[in-house]
Parts: structure tokens; C-alpha cells; sequence
């Protein structure tokens, strides 16, 4: 099924969008690509060269349909608009939706499907029965249980998940299940993707640039993602557009039930519909909207005033930084072409009307969401909490597109159709746990038994990679002209280097990490442990257990906790670790007798292993 | 290895240079990353050399679509199908061949991408031993300049109704000259010698086999079963038993030696099993080395018929060993016992391994 959508797409998407000559070409590329591919194929076999016939497929399809999005981004003749350019959306999400499916729904997909079913099936939204029997839900996912927040009340369960974005679910799921509850999200992706491009209309972006950002923006992570799995974030990203171009042209036909929805959609959202209106109104209108709204919430909604409140300040810039740099859950490694949307924000003034409203608008919400612990989204695909913000920065990447030098912008789409081609063969690893590395970082770190993680920034588990890179964007933020210098032969160059620090022992060893070769022992905490994000992450290790890593001579410190006690061995030295108080970490002086792979080894006792730094 | 992968970035950087002021230089440019992650991140060394042949044929496509000048493209791309690994450059040859190149594509007079893979194809498959025949290029630019259209679509007609007569060590060369005199007549073909074109060059850091045992990947077959190394040669008069686990059908691969002269049928020896026998001609098996670069030309050894290709070297010099698979079985009988006979009486016949079937 997934060969025959490809194959209607890449024929289909052509003569949607382009005129009969560049029809031509695009179709004569793609016969080439398929004929290069196929024959790769067969000299691969020849050379016995290994791989994941699978992973090839859905590269070998993404690269063909990334010749047609060229055609449609820098062909001459065109058939342009924002009807089409949704219909190509549709088009492409319809085709990821398969793809998607190739592991059954994670995070909180099957939860929202539970309620869907439960709306179709029984008209409530008690999903006790549901739960009863879960061989019926159609996500395949008969692990459930409810969700920590959850209304239990006898023998009725009441998802704490907003109902609405279920509700959304229930004539596409009726009338074809999973099905068509995904294509129901996959229709508002091209909702999206249609209200993005009048967005850049009414903002003044020529049509050239609007064709030449508009792949990167809906066939680009996260939006891709989003479009073809169930997560309300699609659906808010079209809302929250809506409802700034409403507000743009003073339509209250168009941005009040927009703001609605959104609200319905997500309760958080009520932060973005207060900015909207605190940015948009006379003074008295806006105290009058936003009293209003704020009674609405507090009175019927689930979350308090007093989670706006911050713990600590340091988790402000960890939180912002973190959405921007981190290596697992950042916009530069995850969604690099929005790196331009915050080089748009450093350039406030000169920016169109409509980003500054939207970014605006978010103010409020961003500033809520940073200091929280799982500003990275938890258990889902990554950049979750801001998916409805991207058309925004893409907006304020199109405001800045005629300045960028060619050479980043090369750079990103290449990046970009990686990271497509990645999520799309291999939909689980989109989400990942919180322990601070990544999916590159664990594979390089894996096969090479060093820590190159430790060369990607992480804001979970801050390193100095993160101060580093920190560091370079104020400075991009600040300094950023064309980016012209920003080559590819100089990030080749760069790679190298890294390539050849990341061979070297780093100055602090996490235990949990990919590079540690394990030998017995246990992760902590579990892998798929709720809000594992809260939790220092450690290896268990027990009498006989070991592991092995790459470290430096020298004295070190080691993290540890441990009820009883333990005794370890690092090389030949043999370390006794007093017991802690349950849950309370203990820093010890250890000593590495030797540079290069070394061994630890537990001697006696049980004991969880945070980190080892040396001095 | 390390001075090969600078050639390829050199050459890589030369794709750069040639599109240079066009939106897709940035684009090609993007191909060293690429090269130094595929460094990095792909442990196992074929697959490895497969990216490293994808990245560079898409970065020299793309810079041959785009350029308006291809003149350094070509002495590039020459260099990456001939050059590769730099150890084994044999420089005064070589030379000869890439002035060979730049005379046929300056004689291709119209400079479009179809002329730059002809000259690249006849680049290729050219030669350098004996050293005369270094001087082919050359050959095929003085036709080019000198014969009239029709001549030129005569002498490619009958070049190609030639080949299936003449010995395998020319097949690729007459295909190669008469690709190129048809050039101006292919307009309509691009697409199909575009994709041609791209698929062999991404197979450079096996250019070797390419050039001259294209032709194995059709012939392929992968090993079922059990592989049993057996490493044993034959000469005439010699015999060799092998007792094996009961089976209906075995496959023997063998090969031969001092075998580049035999013309093809020439019978090396037998395999007798269960009272059957089956005698081994060149075609089934060929000389093992004779598609090694010092070998080739002058080798009378067509590929064998099934190869389980057997690939050596790298680049240029790459080469197929002539290993040809033979299936033994004797009417549904099961086989015990194997017995191998040499018969030619100055090649020998070499039985490199026995595969029995799965179970």
C-alpha cells in the first residue's frame, strides 16, 4: 500500500503543481532517481552490502519526492496557490500516515484514540469499559492504564486530556477507524499548510520565497510529524494562524471561534488567546477579554495560576535555550530551518506585522513553558510544546530569506530531509527518552565506545556543549548579516574535528549513556518510566555487574546512591561507597589508574551510578 | 586510504568550483559534509564506499547539469574513475588517457552532459596495458572530428553488431566508442543514459570492475547455503575426492589458472558424483585474475556464466575473481562423495569452495 500511495504522489503531486514543461523535467528526474535507485539496489546486492532494505525504500521515496518539491520551490512554471499548496500537503501527509503506523501509537496518541472510540462506541467519555478491553482499541496498544492525573471515580475513568480534539476524531474514526481518525489530523495539516501560505500573502512574502520555504515548512519536521500521527499540535498550529489572521483583518467571525477551539483544543492555549487579545485591543477591551477568559479557565479549567509560578531561575535560560540548542529537543537539531525564525526575533522591528502579533501572542506561553521540567515535551515527538508557533518563525525565516546566503539554506534542507527521512522509516525513535543524549549521538557513541554525545548540546542533562553553543547563538543572534561564512566545506571541516575530540575520553562519564558498555546491571530509571525526565538518570549496578568506558588517568569524583552501601572496583582499584539515605546522592574522591578503556566493576553490595567526573 | 578520500574531496571541491555562481554550488557543496559523516557514521566499509560513490555521483551530476563549462568536470571525473587509489596510478599512462579524454570531448563538439559521459564511459573502459592502447581515446576524437554523421552512426552500428562476436576484453571498449559516436543522435535518451550514466559512476570506488566485468551484477547469485572453503588447484592428470554430507545438489565454485589464453569452451577438467560427471569449460569458470588491469586486455576469458562475485581492490584497480558457480547433481541421486579432475594440460583448475544446500 505504501509503494502504490508513493507512486500516486509522485505522479499525482507533478501534475497538480507544475505547468507541462516543468511537468516534463520533473517527471523525467523522477524516472531517472527511481532507475538510479533500483540500480544501486542491485549493485548493492552484488557487493553484499548490508542495510535496511526498508530504511533505503523510504529514503530512495523521500529523495524522489524532494525532486518534486524542488520543481514546485524553484521551477518557473509553476501552478501556484494556496488551494494547491494544501492539496500537496494532503497529499504528502496521507502518504506519512502509513508510515507512521509502522509502530503502534506512543506518548498520548492512544489516549486521545480511547476517548475517540469511546465517543463512537458508547457516546460518553468514561473510558472504564475501554480499558476493560483493550483488544478493541484499534491503536493495538493493550499496555494501557490510566494516565497519573486521570479522574478515577468508582468505576468510571475520566481522561484528564481535553475531550475536544477527540470529539475532532470522531467522523473520520467512524466511518475508518485509525484511519480515518489520522487522516482527520492529516486534513488539518493541510489546513495548516493552506492558512500558512495566505499567512505569507497577507504578510507581503513574494510568491517565490513562500514556494521556496513552503517544503521546508510542511514536508519538514515537526509539522510532518504532527500532520500524520495524533497530537492536537497540527490542529492548534492551523487555530492559532487562524486566529491571528482574524485578528489581523479584524474578522471576529474568523479569530473568535478559532480562539475557541484552540482553548478546547488545549487548555494551555488560553495563555496564547490572552496574549493575542493583550496585543491586539484598546485597554479596556483587552482588561475586559482577559479577565474574562482567565475566570472561564480558573473556574472550569484543570490547571492553576500558581503553575506559572517558577521553581528556580536558572531553569528560565536552561528551558530556552534548551528549545532552540538541545541535540534531542531543540530547533537547531530537530527543526534547523527555524533557526532563521530566531534570528527573525533578534530583528523585531523590521519583521511583518503578522509575526510580530504571533510571536507576540506567544509571549506568555513561551514564558510559562520554559521553566517547566519538561519543557522538551516529554514522551513525544520532539519541539511538541511549540509546534503551533512554527508557521510564525517560519514567517519570520521568509521575512529574512532574501538575505540568507544559499550555502545554510543548503545546508538546513539537507539536514531537513534527513531528519524526514529518519522519523519516517523509524517513527519510534521520534520520541526519546529525557536523558540527555540523542538518536545520532547514542549511534556514533555505540559504535565507536566514545562519548560523542557530549559533543551535542543537551539542556535535559546541561553539559558544555550546551554553554558553548549557547554562546554561538546570542552571537548569531547579534552578528547575523547573509551567514554566508557558514560553509559547508567549514562545517566538514568542523565535523572533523569534532569527529577527532569525540575519540578521546570526556572529562565526566554518565553511566546510563551509550558509549558505557554495560555487563549486567539495569537502567534507572526504566526506560519508558512516566515523567522520567524528573529523575537523576544512573546504571544499577550489583555484585559481579560491570561496565567499561573510555576515561581519564587520575582523581575523580563519582555520583552515586546507594541504601547499603557497595564496594566498586575501577581498574585494579577497589573503592568502598558508604550507604546514603534513600533517594540522597553521595559524591565520592575515586581514582582511574589508567587512560583509555577502563573497567568498573561492582565487588558487593547494590548501588545506582549517576556519574563519574574527573578533576 | 586517507590520501583517496582527499582525492575524492579534491574532486568534490571541483564539482564546486564548476558551478560556482549558480543557486546550486551551495548544494553541491553540501556533498563534503555529507562525505566526512558517511566517514563517521558507516562502520562497515562497502557500505561505506557505496556512500561514499552516491554522494560523489550525485554532486557530479548535479554539477554537470548546472555548469556552463565542463571542461575541469571531465579531468575530474576522470581522475575519480582512473585515479582511485593513488598508490596504484601508473602517472605516464595516465596522462596519456586523460589527454585522450580532453581531445574526444573537445572533438564532441557540442559540450552537453551526454558528451561528458562518453568521454568519461571511454575514459573508463580504456586500457593501459598494453600501453598502446592507452591511445584509444585519441583513436575515437580522431573519428569523431573526422567522420561525417552518417559514418559516425555506420561505424557505431557496426561496432555494436561486433560485440557479441569479438572477445570480451574488447566488448566494453567497442560499446564505449560507439556510445560516444552516437552522442548527437541520443538527445531523445537522456533520461535513460542520465540515470546510466549516475548509476555507474556512484559504482567508482569500483570503477575497475565496472569497466570490465559490468555485466557480473546480472550474473549474480548469492550463496544459499553452507560454504565449504576447499582451495585445492588441479593440473592436468590431478584429482582431487572430497567426501560430503548426503545432498541431491552441491554448487562448486571454481576457477582457473593460467587460463588467460583459453578461448572460451576450452574444457579444464571434471566433476564426477554418484556416476555422473560434468566436465568445466572456460564460461563456466574463467582465469581468476583476468580482470585484474594487467590482464584484461589481452585475456581471451569471457565472464562466467553465474559468478558469486568475488570483488578485490578498490577503484581502478579493482577487479572480479573469475570464480564461475556450477551446479553438480546427478538425476535426484544424493551425492557422498565429489571427485575433481584436471584435464588441460597447462591451466589448472582451481576448486575454491563447495556450497552445500540449505537445511
Amino acid at each position: 500500500m505504501i509503494l502504490g500511495l508513493f507512486a500516486a504522489v509522485a505522479v499525482l503531486a507533478p501534475l497538480l503543481m507544475l505547468r507541462p514543461r516543468a511537468l516534463w523535467r520533473c517527471l523525467g528526474a523522477e524516472l531517472v532517481a527511481v532507475l538510479v535507485f533500483g540500480a544501486l539496489a542491485a549493485f548493492a546486492r552484488m557487493l553484499r552490502v548490508e542495510f535496511d532494505v526498508y530504511l533505503a525504500m523510504v529514503a530512495a521515496g523521500a529523495i524522489v519526492l524532494a525532486i518534486v518539491v524542488a520543481f514546485v520551490a524553484f521551477a518557473d512554471e509553476v501552478r501556484w496557490s494556496a488551494n494547491r499548496a494544501a492539496l500537496l500537503a494532503l497529499m504528502v501527509y496521507m502518504l506519512m500516515v502509513p508510515l507512521m503506523l509502522r509502530t503502534p501509537p506512543d506518548g498520548d496518541e492512544p489516549f486521545y484514540l480511547l476517548m475517540t472510540e469511546s465517543l463512537v462506541r458508547d457516546g460518553d467519555l468514561d473510558l472504564a469499559n475501554q480499558f476493560a478491553d483493550l483488544s478493541r482499541t484499534a491503536s493495538g496498544r493493550t499496555d494501557l492504564v490510566p494516565q497519573i492525573g486521570d479522574r478515577v471515580d468508582g468505576a468510571r475513568v475520566r481522561s484528564h486530556l481535553e475531550s475536544f480534539f477527540s470529539i475532532l476524531m470522531v467522523p473520520g474514526y467512524a466511518l475508518a477507524g485509525l484511519a480515518g481518525a489520522l487522516l482527520t489530523i492529516a486534513l488539518f495539516g493541510a489546513l495548516l499548510a493552506r492558512s500558512t501560505v495566505r499567512l505569507f500573502e497577507d504578510e507581503g512574502i513574494a510568491d517565490a520565497t513562500t514556494r521556496a520555504l513552503f517544503p521546508l515548512f510542511a514536508f519538514g519536521p515537526p509539522i510532518v510529524f504532527y500532520a500524520a500521527r495524533i497530537w492536537p499540535e497540527v490542529p492548534a498550529a492551523f487555530l492559532f494562524v487562524e486566529a491571528v489572521r482574524g485578528l489581523r483583518q479584524r474578522r471576529a467571525a474568523r479569530w473568535l471561534p478559532a480562539m475557541v477551539a484552540l482553548v478546547a483544543l488545549k487548555e494551555r492555549f488560553v495563555l496564547l488567546v490572552l496574549s493575542l487579545l493583550l496585543a491586539s485591543f484598546s485597554w479596556r477591551r483587552r482588561i475586559a477579554w482577559a479577565i474574562s477568559i482567565a475566570l472561564l479557565v480558573l473556574l472550569f479549567g484543570r490547571h492553576r495560576i500558581a503553575e506559572l509560578i517558577p521553581a528556580s531561575a536558572s531553569a528560565y535560560p536552561l528551558g530556552l535555550f534548551g528549545l532552540a540548542l538541545d541535540g534531542a529537543a531543540g530547533i537547531a537539531f530537530q527543526a534547523p530551518l527555524y533557526l532563521f525564525g530566531l534570528i527573525a526575533l533578534a530583528r523585531w522591528r523590521s519583521m511583518p506585522e503578522g509575526f510580530r502579533l504571533g510571536m507576540a501572542g506567544a509571549a506568555l506561553y513561551v514564558l510559562a513553558l520554559v521553566p517547566r521540567s519538561e519543557w522538551h515535551g516529554g514522551w513525544s515527538p520532539a519541539l511538541r510544546y511549540i509546534v503551533f508557533l512554527m508557521p510564525f518563525l517560519a514567517l519570520g525565516c521568509a521575512a529574512l530569506y532574501e538575505r540568507i546566503a544559499p550555502a545554510p539554506l543548503a545546508m538546513i534542507a539537507a539536514w531537513t530531509i534527513g531528519l524526514v527521512i529518519h522519523g519516517a522509516a523509524f517513527p519510534y525513535r521520534l520520541f526519546h527518552i529525557a536523558n540527555g543524549e540523542n538518536a545520532m549521538g547514542e549511534m556514533l557513541s555505540a559504535a565507536y565506545r566514545a562519548d560523542v554525545s557530549r559533543l551535542f548540546p543537551s539542556f535535559i542533562r546541561p553539559n558544555a556543549a550546551a554553554l558553548v553553543a549557547s554562546v554561538a547563538l546570542v552571537v548569531a543572534l547579534i552578528v547575523f548579516r547573509t551567514g554566508r561564512f557558514v560553509r559547508p566545506a567549514v562545517v566538514a571541516a568542523a565535523i572533523v574535528v569534532a569527529g577527532i575530540v569525540a575519540m578521546k575520553p570526556g572529562n565526566r562519564i554518565e553511566f546510563e549513556d551509550a558509549h558505557v558498555v554495560h555487563k549486567g546491571g539495569e537502567l534507572f530509571p526504566t526506560e519508558y518510566q512516566v515523567a522520567r525526565f524528573v529523575f537523576h538518570g544512573g546504571w544499577i549496578v550489583k555484585a559481579g555487574d560491570s561496565m567499561s568506558f573510555l576515561a581519564k588517568r587520575g582523581p575523580a569524583h563519582l555520583r552515586y546512591v546507594s541504601d547499603g552501601g557497595a564496594t566498586i572496583r575501577i581498574g585494579n582499584r577497589a573503592f568502598v561507597l558508604p550507604p546514603t539515605r534513600p533517594n540522597t546522592y553521595a559524591v565520592v574522591p575515586v581514582e582511574v589508574d589508567a587512560e583509555g578503556c577502563v573497567e568498573l566493576r561492582g565487588l558487593a553490595g547494590t548501588v545506582n551510578l549517576d556519574w563519574m567526573h574527573h578533576d | 586510504m586517507l590520501s583517496d578520500l582527499i582525492a575524492v574531496a579534491a574532486v568534490l571541491a571541483t564539482c564546486v568550483w564548476v558551478a560556482r555562481g549558480t543557486r546550486w554550488a551551495a548544494a553541491i557543496e553540501c556533498s563534503l559534509p555529507l562525505l566526512v559523516v558517511a566517514t563517521f557514521a558507516i562502520a562497515d566499509e562497502r557500505t561505506r564506499l557505496l556512500a561514499y560513490g552516491v554522494i560523489a555521483a550525485a554532486a557530479f551530476a548535479g554539477a554537470a547539469l548546472v555548469a556552463s563549462e565542463r571542461f575541469e568536470l571531465m579531468i575530474a571525473g576522470v581522475a575519480l574513475l582512473r585515479w582511485i587509489p593513488l598508490r596504484d596510478v601508473e602517472p605516464f599512462r595516465e596522462v596519456v588517457v586523460v589527454l585522450g579524454a580532453v581531445a574526444l570531448f573537445a572533438a564532441i563538439r557540442n559540450r552537453t552532459p551526454l558528451a561528458l559521459i562518453a568521454t568519461l564511459v571511454v575514459a573508463a573502459v580504456t586500457p593501459i596495458h598494453p600501453g598502446k592502447a592507452a591511445l584509444i581515446p585519441f583513436v575515437v576524437a580522431a573519428l569523431c572530428v573526422g567522420a561525417p554523421a552518417l559514418g559516425r552512426a555506420i561505424a557505431a552500428g557496426v561496432l555494436l553488431a561486433a560485440a557479441p562476436f569479438v572477445r570480451w576484453s574488447l566488448v566494453p571498449i567497442l560499446i564505449a566508442v560507439a556510445f560516444a559516436m552516437l552522442v548527437p543522435f541520443l538527445g531523445k535518451l537522456r533520461p535513460l543514459a542520465y540515470a546510466a550514466a549516475l548509476s555507474l559512476f556512484a559504482m567508482w570506488p569500483w570503477s575497475g570492475v565496472i569497466a570490465r566485468a559490468l555485466p557480473a551484477v546480472m550474473r549474480f547469485e548469492p550463496p544459499t547455503g553452507e560454504v565449504r572453503t576447499v582451495g585445492w588447484a588441479l593440473g592436468g592428470g590431478e584429482s582431487l575426492a572430497l567426501v560430503i554430507p548426503k545432498a541431491r545438489h552441491v554448487v562448486v565454485n571454481a576457477s582457473a589458472a593460467n587460463a588467460l589464453a583459453l578461448p572460451p569452451g576450452t574444457p579444464l577438467g571434471t566433476i564426477e558424483a554418484s556416476g555422473c560427471s560434468r566436465e568445466v569449460r572456460v564460461g563456466d569458470v574463467a582465469d581468476f585474475g583476468f580482470t585484474r588491469r594487467e590482464h584484461f586486455f589481452a585475456a581471451r576469458s569471457p565472464l562466467p556464466r553465474v559468478t558469486r562475485a568475488d570483488l578485490r581492490g578498490l577503484g581502478a584497480t579493482s577487479w572480479l575473481h573469475g570464480a564461475g558457480a556450477i551446479g553438480v547433481a546427478c538425476g535426484g541421486r544424493e551425492l557422498t562423495l565429489l571427485r575433481f579432475r584436471g584435464t588441460h594440460p597447462s591451466a589448472k583448475l582451481q576448486i575454491e569452495s563447495v556450497e552445500l544446500p540449505a537445511r
